[in-house]
This record gives C-alpha cells, structure tokens and sequence, in this order.
C-alpha cells in the first residue's frame, strides 16, 4: 500500500468538511487531507513552510473573499477594471509561487457563493457581476494555464451536483456556504483529477453493438431496419452516444467493438448504414464473434499492447457487464442505464477519461492503431522477422525535453508500466529540476515513425553519470513501438552518451513491479551481463550498435543546455 | 400531513448515513433512538453536529413542506442537550412541525 496523499485544502471559508470527504474517500489513491486555517490564503500561499513538500494543495476562495475589487462590485460600488485585473493577476502569480513548492495544485473556478439578483437587467453590463466573473475566471485560468502541475478545477459543477448547493445558516454558524453534497462532490472531483494528474486514466473503450451502439439486433432485423438517427427519438439517442463516442475517438481515447454476432453481418451495418457516426476507421479493433466477452476483451487489450486497468467496458446486457467485472476486475465496468435515452449522458459523465494535457500523440491515437493493424497484417505476408523490419522503413528521431515536449514525457513516464525500467513516476516540475542537478543528466524523447506512418513520441531514455559510470535513470518505451528495436536503439543512445562523457560501464538497474517483466525480459536479452541484483552492465569500450534497419537521427544536446529549454 | 415520529426518526437516520460517510466504518455511529450523538461521549464535533442539524432541517422542509429552525438563538455550545440523541432530535422536529 502505497502512502496516501498529503492533501491540504486551502480557502477564504471553512472547509473542513472538504478535507473530511477527501480523507473519506475510498477510491484510489489513498489521500489525507487537512484544511489550512480559513480566512487566511494569502499568509498560507506566502508562508514558505506553510505546506510540507509533495502537497496536493486545493485552493477554493470565494471571489469576494480574496478579489477586494470584486467585493466593491457586489456591494454596489465602482470597480475599476484595471485594479481587478490587477488583483487577479497577483493572486495567480502567488499560486504559481506556492505551486513550485506542491506535488500539485488544483485551483477551483469561482462561483457566486450566493444568489444575488446584483444589476439584475444589467448584471451582464460592464459593472455587472455575472460579466466580471466571467471574466475573472478567463484570466486567471489563462494566468495559471502555462503554469506546470497547476490545474483549474470547475466547481459550478460541484454546485450543480445539489439540489440545495447553498446554506446561508451554515454561513452564518460555521462560515461554510456549501452544503455537504457540494463539499462530497468537491472531493470527488480532486480525487478524480488527482488520478487523472498522475496518468491513471482509462485509454480504451470498449462497447458492445446491439442495443448499445445501435437499437435492434443486426442479425435478426438486418442492418436496415437498425434504429439509429432519423425521424425516431430513440434512434437519436443512438446516434448522440456514436456522437460522444467520436468526441473521445478525437480526444485521443480508443473505440473498439466486442460483439456477439456474425462478424461480416455487424460489420456491414458499420459500413453501410447511412447514419453510423462510428465506422470501420474510428475503431482501434474489433472482435465480434461468439464467443465469451470477457475472453474478447482481454485478447483485444493484448493485441493493443493496452493493459486492463486502461480499459472501460459498455454493455446494454447486465449479465454480459457482471460476467467482465468478475473475470477481469481491472477493466471499468460502470452500471449502464436501461433507457438509450440517457447512454450519451452516462458517458459525458465517466471522469475516467479526463487528461492532464492533450498530446499531438493523444489525438491521432486512433489512426495509430488503424496503422498497427495494416502493420500486422504486412508481417504475416513478410517471410521474416528481419525482412519485415527492413520493410518498416523506421525512422527515430532522439531529441531533447523542451517546452513543446515536455507534457508528453511526463505523460509517458506517468502511464508507461511494462517497458519500464524504474518506473519513476514524476511532475514537469521534478522532471526540470532533476535534469538541473546532479552530473551529466540528460534526458532523449524519442519519436518513431515509419512507412505506415508517425508513432509519435513514444520512448524515452535517461541516465547520469555516478563515478566512472553512466547509469540509466528512465528507460521507458510505449507498448505501441515495442518489437521494432526502438529498445536497443534506445539502449545505444545511453552507450553514447557514456562514450562521449568518457565513462566506462554503463548501468541499467530494473525496479520491478507488478507489470514492468516485460522490461526484465528486455535486458536479460540486450547484451548487457547480468550482474544479479537486477543490474546489468555494459562496458563503454564495446559499442553498443544501432540497429541496422533504422534511421537515427540524434538532437540530443549536452546536459548543460537543457534546463532552460524547459 | 406533518410526518409521524417513526418518519421523522427515519430522517434522522438518513442524516447520520451522511454523517457516517466522513468516518471509518469501524466508528460509523450506530442508527439506535437512543445512541449518544453529543455531550461527554458523543461521538459528533461541532462541525458534524452542524451538518447534522442542518441538513435535518431541509428534509423535514423537504417532506413536511414546512420550514423549520432547530435552532431557538442560542450558540449551539448551549444547546447541546436537545440534540443529545436522535430521539431527542425527533423529538425537536416533531415539535417545530407541529407548532
């Protein structure tokens, strides 16, 4: 069990029972909360010694209670815009000050903590409330946007999660405005960003098709008489859930189809009907057949190099959803509604695809797989291994960490669990300062591409020196490049640099985990002699060469010249 | 039809079930009409008693359609007698809705 999370909930009102929910909260992963002292944001986010480090920090303040400008607006006075700005901007840059001491910071948006009717007609007028507001949250998210492990968290939809949100009688006895289901939703939400911060997001989606995907049963109602859009309300809802599914296809999250059915049938009703909004190319994989679900889904995983625990399974048939969640515990499996009416809602509802950033990688996920699969069917045409590695055409490019790049680093380092080596888990901001200390650290983010098209960056490798000896640090590569010699060629980057840092060994010590033997397998086969231990040694005056196959090329700069690329 | 005491103690008990929910399910307060919620071995701090209270009084408006004040003025440190059991509790509800 690891340790829990140290939580400190920072506002301008009392919100113990915040910290209560949080430390409450039985889902993943483990927090203790507490609540700095209320009404005192400023001294907490000045106070240097006001948080222990590695403190998940939520800041949730009233506008009024830490915008003075604002405050004026609501009591009816003048409030000068510039003064506001002003304000705004002070307070974000105190966040980003004490966010450089926090594992992470989640700032809550601001929301009127209570009704107030203020210009009424003109309260989206230029001294309105409503329009102030408004504005005052677009400028400290833009204000704490670029900032690293910061993240606004959107707390009308706490609010909105009650039908009674606001209690002035708590406000006057214990100066919390919010009523509990709005305190248990706030603490529901930072859990769930937390997850989503440190990369436990699911990346996979799997749905069944009759009844799910489509109204009617393919097989026996043909793909013609499928509801499915057109004049018919349910078939409307049909096609809003296709619709939020293709939000996530776009938002980098994987669609693959498990279905009991005769596979050329439902396969034609993808194809062919008019108003399938999911088609052939906006699945990652599909098995659709006779057998077990649950049996599908974990070869489907498995052929995506994807792991259960990245996977959610939707199905209309609650035996089908009780028969996955007893096989394969780790796949999500939420309680799906019986009315087709509410599907597209269900699924806006999932927090479990939330990202901490969006990558370029993310985005063309989907098309990736599509590759993979055009990739796979090369091999089995190819009469060898090495013939279809030369057909591949790979090419790798090993740059440096820079501002363009440095989320999807994290992201990997964050969600990568079999090619691991260490699986050191980190922020953008323990990644820049470790690369500014210690000797000759140096990090290479290596983007893959070949014939069937662009990877995208999805290996990393990183060492320092220790003595005589280069030692690998991070030795991460992504399931979808693996089985291309991106391994070993990432290895020959790290024998590289120790030439160049006239070291003599290079050092690769594995951390085993649960899910990173696919690693040990690694360097048990990479050349390097196994010292016991798990550490596994290789002399810098052999070269360790690249393979053949591959074209390299290598941006990779000295150490010195990379914390301020950051 | 203001609710009979059985509905109201029901009440109650949901707002315990909340309360509950900010505890380890080894110290869960027990649902019992005489169960000691405050006071020297009681189980509520100020805050949970708080919440407790009011919460109570928006599900008795909730059901009764009447809106109620457990609170008579004085500072809740002072009050903590009637608001020592969830009989008690019932008792003050019964009372404000029947007034």
């Amino acid at each position: 069990m690891s340790k829990p999370h140290n939580v400190s909930v920072v506002s301008d009102f009392n919100a113990e029972l915040v910290a209560r929910y949080i430390s409450a909260d039985r889902s993943m992963p483990a927090c203790a909360a507490t609540s700095a002292p209320y009404g005192q944001v400023f001294q907490v986010l000045s106070n240097e010694e006001a948080v222990a480090p590695d403190t998940v920090a939520l800041i949730w303040t009233r506008p009024e209670g830490v915008i003075p400008e604002y405050a004026k607006l609501l009591a009816g006075q003048q409030a000068e815009p510039d003064r506001l700005d002003a304000e705004i901007d002070a307070f974000a840059a105190m966040i980003k000050r004490f966010a450089s001491r926090c594992k992470y910071v989640f700032v809550a948006s601001w929301a009127p903590t209570f009704h107030d009717r203020g210009l009424g007609l003109l309260n989206w007028g230029k001294q309105g409330a409503a329009r102030q507001l408004a504005r005052m949250n677009l400028r400290l998210a833009e204000q704490l946007g670029e900032a690293a492990d910061v993240f606004m968290l959107d707390s009308q939809r706490w609010i909105d999660a009650s039908d009674n949100p606001r209690d002035r009688k708590s406000w006057y006895l214990a100066k919390a405005p919010f009523t509990e289901k709005v305190c248990k939703a706030a603490a529901a939400d930072l859990k769930s960003a937390l997850r989503t911060a440190s990369g436990q997001n699911r990346k996979l989606v799997v749905v069944d098709l009759d009844d799910t995907m489509w109204g009617g049963i393919v097989g026996d109602d043909g793909w013609e008489n499928l509801r499915l859009g057109g004049h018919d309300h349910v078939g409307e809802a049909y096609s809003e859930f296709q619709s939020v599914l293709k939000t996530l296809v776009n938002r980098g999250i994987a669609i693959a189809v498990v279905s009991k059915n005769d596979e050329a049938v439902a396969l034609e009703a993808i194809t062919k009907h008019p108003e399938m909004i999911i088609r052939k190319d906006d699945l990652a994989a599909w098995r659709i057949n006779w057998k077990d679900k649950a049996q599908n889904i974990a070869e489907l995983v498995e052929e995506l190099n994807l792991g259960l625990q990245s996977t959610v399974f939707i199905d209309d048939n609650p035996i089908e959803r009780g028969r996955v969640r007893e096989a394969l515990p780790e796949v999500l499996v939420p309680e799906w509604p019986s009315d087709p009416s509410k599907y597209a809602d269900a699924l806006r509802q999932l927090d479990c695809f939330d990202r901490a950033s969006v990558t370029s990688e993310d985005r063309e996920r989907t098309r990736m797989y599509v590759q993979e699969r055009e990739r796979r069917e090369s091999l089995t045409v190819a009469s060898s291994l090495d013939d279809w590695h030369s057909s591949l055409d790979v090419r790798v490019h090993a740059g440096p960490v820079s501002a363009s790049n440095v989320k999807r680093i994290v992201q990997l380092m964050n969600k990568t669990n079999q090619l691991n080596l260490r699986t050191r888990r980190t922020t953008e901001k323990e990644l820049h300062q470790w690369l500014e200390s210690g000797t000759n650290r140096n990090l290479a983010a290596v983007t893959v591409s070949d014939r069937f098209g662009d990877l995208g960056l999805t290996g990393i490798v990183s060492w320092e020196q220790v003595g005589e000896a280069i030692e690998i640090v991070d030795y991460v590569l992504s399931c979808r490049a693996m089985g291309r010699q991106v391994e070993q060629l990432m290895v020959h980057l790290a024998v590289q640099a120790a030439s160049r840092a006239g070291c003599d060994t290079v050092i690769a010590r594995f951390i085993p985990t649960a899910k990173n033997r696919p690693c040990l397998e690694f360097w048990q086969n990479s050349g390097f002699s196994d010292s016991g231990d798990n550490v596994f040694v290789w002399k810098a005056a052999s070269d360790y060469p690249k393979p053949a196959f591959i074209t390299l090329e290598n941006d990779v700069e000295p150490a010195r010249h990379l914390a301020a690329a950051i | 039809m203001p609710p009979n005491t059985g509905q109201i103690l029901a009440l109650v008990y949901g707002c315990l079930d909340e309360i509950n929910e900010l505890r380890p399910p080894e110290e869960a307060i027990e649902k019992r009409p005489d169960v000691l919620l405050v006071g020297e071995g009681g189980s509520l701090d100020s805050l949970a008693l708080t919440m407790l209270i009011l919460n109570l009084e928006r599900q008795v408006t909730k059901v009764s359609g009447k809106e109620i004040s457990l609170l008579d003025g004085r500072e809740l440190e002072d009050n903590l007698a009637r608001f020592s059991t969830p009989a008690a509790l019932a008792e003050l509800v019964d009372e404000a809705v029947r007034a």
